[in-house]
């Protein structure tokens, strides 16, 4: 990873539990839980900067009725966009080589949003971190800065660089 | 007061309104992506216009909880108050939305509790099947006569049969044959006179006993006096006291015969059940235009006058077994405002069931405790 990822949890079996309350039994009322304590730091860390969403896959988010990223985030009490557009896969599904293939499954749908602007982007989980790398790669070009965030990082990518 | 369907919460904060939808958090983690946003909304609460005294609150719940597993007998004295026992029951299985029927030996009965329960669940579709009222027969709580039983076939997940010691139903093999086929599920018997056959299934481990033998005014049952003198001297005496009391007296007579030359002799009204205006004697009675009514055992049950005083004439006969002298004793101090008084019995003699009625009430009197649950395990 070029950039530094940062997260406020570990994705631990616990959470993973928790996330996927929220996402398949569709415990909207528990999304917002997470980022709770930590909104005024993400607040500040975002500042005046651009943010955005990486992409859910549209057919889920119809099935499931809300949009669980901007649930989780909804703490942040404002507009949340997502520039991006993706295909129907689900990379927990996945084997390591099928997930390394996501940035086929991307695109970059809405470059007047991000061009030129000091970027936070911003996903619920990093595990494998194609998929940030994917977003990434594809708004690269176009920004003044990148700043990842998402609430829960996989421990084997854990790095000194934890924002607490 | 809401509960949730699935996992029967009843606790307020897992209940979120998501998207126009109730959902209870305590269990929508359970369910995977199954999961669906529901919960009975409707759920319903019994209202009654008075409170319910700590005894028939804990009666009311055990017999809640043990009807889900069992049969169940309760025992309670007369003027316990047996309706509002059972109403906790009713409303756990509205909740639960499972068939709940009330079924009695009488109509006038049936008409009766039909009304008390639509007052108690205004939201809840409450219908009463007898003899002239046999259309609908869909309902959410079905107040039935156990004639009228023949119609339902396994259609009720609990069935409460009040006084299944009572005519018509008490020993008819066909009426009985229609209740049990009727019930699917458990059966409430109400009664304060339980008949033998029922203690025995108690005794066999086959049903749960719930008693309870205070009235909620908590005043002791009234205990008949026996004044022991051949017939005609009963008379005279019965006379006499009414001409000393300021009262109202309901007098019981063994038969039409009887009952026709006492209220002849004594100049009184008569009851009985051929009587062709047998509720507006009740009424006038009721209502005092009547001061003293003899009567026939037609009214031993099923009817609360408040204020009165109770006698018996030839309690000796054979018509007054244990049960019925039970139930008219109980006819007196039911009224809280006049929870005594008094109850002669005249007899030429004494009998097994006079000394077993006695013993019975002092017995209910006596209780150290006014609840008592028993089951027996096989």
């Amino acid at each position: 990873m070029d950039y530094e990822v940062y997260a406020y949890y570990e994705y631990d079996a616990y959470f993973e539990k928790l996330i996927y309350q929220v996402k398949e039994s569709k415990d909207e009322t528990l999304a917002p839980v997470f980022l709770h304590p930590y909104v005024s730091h993400l607040k500040k860390l975002i500042g005046d900067k651009t943010v955005i969403l990486v992409p859910s896959s549209a057919k889920k988010t119809k099935q499931r009725g809300f949009d669980a990223l901007k649930a989780l985030y909804s703490g942040l009490d404002q507009q949340l966009n997502c520039p991006f557009e993706k295909d129907d896969v689900k990379q927990s599904q996945r084997s390591l080589t099928q997930r390394s293939h996501i940035k086929r499954h991307l695109r970059l749908i809405d470059i007047q949003a991000i061009e030129g602007k000091d970027v936070v982007l911003l996903d619920d989980v990093c595990t494998t971190g194609y998929s940030l790398k994917a977003c990434i790669d594809l708004i690269k070009p176009h920004v003044k800065s990148i700043t990842v965030m998402v609430l829960a990082m996989h421990p084997d990518n854990l790095n000194t660089n934890s924002p607490l | 007061m809401p509960i949730c369907e699935r996992c029967l919460n009843t606790d307020l904060r897992y209940f979120t309104k998501v998207r126009g939808q109730w959902v209870c958090r305590r269990c929508i983690a359970f369910q995977g992506e199954d999961a669906k946003a529901l919960f009975n909304e409707d759920a319903v609460e019994y209202s009654l216009p008075f409170k319910l005294t700590e005894a028939q609150k804990a009666i009311a719940t055990q017999v809640k909880n043990l009807a889900q597993t069992t049969d169940v007998l309760i025992h309670a004295v007369c003027g316990a108050g047996k309706t509002e026992l059972v109403m906790e029951t009713i409303q756990d299985h509205l909740n639960r939305s499972l068939s709940i029927g009330v079924t009695v030996a009488r109509k006038q009965v049936a008409l009766q509790l039909a009304q008390r329960f639509k007052s108690a669940f205004p939201s809840v579709k409450v219908i009463v099947v007898c003899e002239g009222h046999t259309d609908d027969l869909n309902g959410q709580l079905i107040v039935t006569t156990t004639h009228q039983l023949y119609r339902f076939k396994q259609a009720f997940d609990c069935l409460i049969l009040d006084e299944p010691d009572a005519f018509p139903y008490r020993d008819n093999p066909v009426l009985n044959g229609f209740m049990r086929q009727a019930v699917r599920g458990h059966i409430v018997y109400l009664t304060a006179t339980p008949d033998n056959g029922l203690l025995k299934r108690v005794r066999q481990g086959k049903m749960a006993l719930v008693t309870l033998n205070q009235r909620p005014h908590r005043f002791d049952l009234p205990i008949p006096e026996l004044i022991y003198s051949p017939f005609w001297v009963q008379v005279i005496a019965l006379k006499f006291i009414l001409s000393r009391s300021d009262k109202s007296w309901l007098i019981f007579v063994p038969s039409l015969k009887v009952g026709q030359r006492v209220s002849k002799i004594l100049n009184l009204p008569f009851a009985h059940a051929s009587c062709p205006d047998l509720e507006s004697l009740i009424e006038r009675f009721k209502t005092k235009q009547i001061r003293h009514l003899v009567t026939t055992t037609v009214l031993e049950r099923g009817v609360t006058f408040s204020d009165i005083q109770v006698a018996v004439l030839s309690a000796e006969h054979r018509v007054f077994d244990k049960a019925v002298l039970i139930q008219i004793a109980g006819r007196a101090g039911r009224d809280p405002k006049y929870p005594t008084g008094e109850v002669k019995f005249l007899c030429s003699r004494s009998t097994t069931d006079l000394r077993a009625c006695l013993n019975d009430l002092r017995k209910a009197n006596r209780s150290v405790s006014p609840v008592s649950v028993t089951v027996l395990t096989d």
